[in-house]
């Protein structure tokens, strides 16, 4: 097929109400605005009552994100929240009979360094050669990385997919035009700096050949390779173990719907297909993919394999990155509740209310949260009159609640998380989280803000600056 | 469908041994004193007011999680209802963890019968033991969650062990502080067994977070509440003394000079104030002014303050004569939040506030007065 030929728009041109390419339709922003509007209106009427209710409201909403992670926390201990396969189950598939085509896609853009260091790992993972189809995409008018490419000899299998120059440059376009030209059976996608556990696209293979039919996609679990760089990436180490090793397991074996990790996600090629791919409008593309996984019927599964990542340790770059996973959740946010019946539908009730906790409930709480840590600061300290009628005696207890109960068991998962895999040197790190979340409210409102001025920005991960991978276990 | 019999099962017993307990209590003739106890602390946290959060974090009664407990059950339902539900949701949690224990306790759903019997008896035997009553089979679902988790750290080891061995040990501490020593003696066995082992040895630190750490973080918020809301960092762990004011002042050689000043200041402050109105009432302000109450023991005429809003004092105690008093600025009584809203209170006064006396230990009288006419203000112009 020709490049020219594939349209890596084709989401947003065939079915539109489930792209990103509008983040809001006309009736969501006149919503928003009779929203506000109403709020206005309250908050003049009746300002204490209007204050009452918010506060209640959010209040709600901590307690139940903290019930619902002890939830998710305790389910992660099921047999049922990972696959898991030895070095014996490979050996027998490996006796059973051929492999089959597995296509890997590594969208790059200005990454020349890591090029080798991704070829490397690639022909270290065990999987027949000849099996391998592996897609470099890069971008037409990046010389750099194209430089680097032709310099270098590429294995059998490995080829360069040259990107052509279009709106929007983001990843999932160029991962759309992968999809197009995979000869896989399966599919993954890596990003450039990734160093992905050798038996990790056998462990995929039998993951998928032992599950059934409506099982679309497996996620591998993803970690850092350079936790002990500085304190950002200690806690950005101890949060990722948390949320991979704890509570995506949690919710698979809840039968959640699972919001995908960047990469390390194998698909089913033709289910992918079928789906039309990535949304090239969406900036956590992965996320959203998730969701859609779900509403057309199918359902993802964690897969005990790591694929190692760099965590990045500069907190300017850091904001970029998190500004646009955030952003990336409100825009699918958005896109999935156009019609949120249909979606209700389509979900079914408990998977729709995991998507409003999953997607919703987490931008909502880093959104809020500065509001009501100032506001605890505030009543400790200052004691401002009138503080205290915000608060009516059950949304006191509930607040109370979540302020000593919730912030304790969530520094705790990411405690957990650290224990897990064993990095207990990360433990006390993990005991200044809450400093993190200030970050992450930071980048929260950074994103809230940019999605209506910038929706479709990509503010890209820099990648090289970690000083060892030694943490790659 | 087993599970989910048991489930139910355990819930009809519960209702029915709740009732007995109930039938127990009355009988023992405790009935007023435990459900009045009770039902007035939740409505106190309700309304929120500062002797409801007194109640919840520095009471000798009941340890915050049998308050906490039995707090949406006395919101939401009303009177001895309210009291039943809660004993019923202890009997229900007690039989929903003895099913988590799984093979500590019992598989015969008899036997488990005859624990659950067992607390209600303890519950009923205990009733004299005012402190012991609320959180009775919460404590004891507890301590059998912390023995299986023990034993499966000390036979097995592993995370999973220790996570349990934190929560119930921080969970039973907040029973109250009367498990602090089993809880102590738990943790230290958890760290002794790491010690002993090889491969546990090696991950010390991950172990005293993940099982120290529960426990010394409810330790440590309930000293900050303690110190926020009693102005003392351990007033939970005195609380047993002290509670016994009672009975200290039976027995006034036992009393210690400084509980006999301030009963003495309160004492000296009331009748003053009641010289000049029946009708009075003191406003004590804030941290410094609960420990003046501390040992002076309930009394209507001196009411602890946390927040001086002159204004809706006025109109919460309309035809009253109103008075506050203010502690002398110094040491850590300067951080009152009085002295935020009112930097010149004691030494000026405030809007509708004029100084009447001093009493000892620098404590100053205010008389709160109502807005001055136009024409005392003509007057004093």
């Amino acid at each position: 097929m020709n490049i020219s030929e594939i349209d890596p728009l084709e989401l947003a041109h065939k079915r539109p109400d489930w792209s990103a390419v509008e983040p809001l339709t006309k009736g969501q922003k006149s919503g928003f605005l009779l929203f506000l509007a109403a709020l206005l209106a309250a908050v003049v009427v009746a300002p204490v009552r209007t204050a009452q209710i918010l506060v209640a409201v959010c209040t709600a909403v901590y307690v139940v994100m903290t019930l619902y992670k002890f939830l998710v926390i305790g389910k992660s201990a099921s047999p049922k929240a990972i696959m898991r396969f030895s070095a014996e189950d490979i050996a027998k598939r490996d006796a059973a009979g051929d492999w089959p085509v597995y296509t890997i896609l590594i969208p790059m853009y200005r990454e020349p360094e890591t090029l080798k260091q991704m070829i490397g790992a690639l022909e270290k993972m065990d999987y027949p050669a000849d099996k391998k189809d592996v897609q470099f995409l890069l971008e037409e008018d990046d010389d750099l990385t194209l430089n680097a490419a032709a310099q270098l000899q590429m294995p059998p299998g490995f080829r360069v997919t040259k990107i052509p120059e279009s709106f929007p440059r983001t990843k999932p376009k160029a991962c759309n035009i992968g999809l197009h030209l995979a000869k896989g059976k399966y599919l993954v996608i890596y990003d450039a700096e990734d160093l992905p556990e050798p038996d990790q696209l056998k462990k995929a293979v039998l993951a998928f050949e032992q599950s059934p039919e409506n099982v679309a996609c497996v996620q591998s679990r993803l970690n850092y390779y350079n936790p002990r760089q500085n304190l950002l990436t200690r806690w950005f180490t101890a949060e990722y173990s948390a949320w991979f090793d704890l509570q995506l397991p949690g919710l698979a074996a809840l039968g959640a719907v699972i919001p995908l990790g960047g990469t390390s996600n194998h698909f089913k090629t033709d289910i992918l297909q079928q789906l039309m791919g990535w949304d090239a409008y969406n900036v956590t593309e992965d996320c959203d993919l998730g969701i859609r996984l779900g509403r057309a019927g199918y359902t993802t599964r964690m897969l005990e394999t790591t694929t190692w990542e760099e965590a990045c340790s500069v907190f300017r770059f850091w904001i970029k990155q998190r500004t646009r996973w955030q952003k990336g959740y409100i825009q699918t946010w958005f896109v999935h509740m156009r019609k949120p019946f249909l979606l209700l539908r389509e979900l079914g009730l408990v998977n729709f209310m995991h998507y409003q906790l999953l997607v919703g409930g987490v931008t909502f709480s880093v959104l809020v949260n500065p509001f009501f840590w100032t506001m605890a600061l505030g009543w400790f300290i200052f004691r401002p009159e009138g503080a205290d009628r915000l608060f009516p005696g059950p949304v006191f207890a509930a607040g109370a609640f979540c302020l000593f109960v919730g912030n304790f068991v969530f520094v705790y998962i990411n405690l957990l998380g650290c224990c897990k895999r064993k990095w207990d040197d990360l433990m006390w790190a993990s005991l200044l989280t809450p400093v993190y979340w200030m970050m992450m409210s930071y980048s929260g409102w950074r994103a809230f803000i940019q999605f209506f001025r910038a929706p479709f920005v990509w503010e890209k991960t820099q990648h090289g600056l970690a000083k060892t991978t030694g943490g790659a276990k | 469908m087993k599970r989910r019999l048991a489930f139910w099962l355990g819930l009809a017993v519960s209702a029915v041994l709740a009732a007995l307990a109930l039938i127990g209590i009355f009988r023992g003739g405790h009935s007023g004193l435990l459900y009045a106890g009770i039902n007035g602390i939740c409505r106190e946290i309700l309304r929120g007011s500062t002797e409801g959060r007194q109640a919840l974090v520095g009471s000798c009664w009941h340890g915050p999680l049998p308050t906490l407990f039995a707090l949406p059950f006395m919101a939401v339902l009303d009177g001895y209802w309210g009291f039943f539900g809660c004993l019923a949701a202890q009997f229900a949690a007690l039989w929903l963890m003895l099913l988590g224990v799984g093979t500590l306790a019992p598989r015969n759903a008899v036997l488990r019968f005859g624990l659950q019997i067992a607390a209600v008896a303890a519950v009923v035997a205990l009733r004299n033991c005012v402190d012991w009553h609320l959180g009775m089979s919460l404590a004891l679902g507890l301590i059998a969650v912390l023995i299986r988790a023990l034993w499966d750290w000390t036979v097995r080891g592993g995370a999973k062990s220790v996570v349990g061995i934190g929560f119930s040990s921080a969970l039973l501490l907040w029973c109250g502080a009367q498990f602090f020593v089993p809880v102590a003696a738990a943790l230290l066995w958890m760290l002794l067994v790491a010690l002993r082992k090889c491969d546990l040895r090696c991950r010390m630190q991950a172990w005293f977070l993940l099982g120290c750490g529960p426990v010394l973080y409810v330790l440590a918020v309930w000293m900050l509440l303690n110190r926020l809301v009693m102005n003392d960092w351990i007033y939970f762990m005195r609380s047993y003394r002290l509670g016994s004011v009672a009975e200290a002042f039976h027995n006034p050689g036992n009393v210690r000079d400084d509980i006999k000043t301030a009963h003495w200041s309160c004492k000296c402050i009331e009748e003053y104030v009641k010289a000049k109105s029946q009708y009075a009432r003191v406003f004590v302000v804030g941290y410094a002014g609960l420990d003046l109450l501390r040992h002076y023991g309930v009394h209507d005429c001196l009411t602890p303050n946390m927040d001086l809003h002159v204004g809706d004092l006025r109109y919460a105690y309309k035809g009253q004569h109103l008075f506050v008093l203010v502690p002398k600025p110094e040491g850590i009584a300067k951080f009152e939040s009085v002295f935020w809203r009112y930097p010149d209170i004691y030494t000026r006064g405030a809007e509708r506030l004029l100084l009447d006396r001093d009493f000892a230990d620098g404590w100053r009288l205010f008389e709160v007065v109502a807005a001055p006419t136009q024409e005392q203000l003509d007057e004093w112009n």
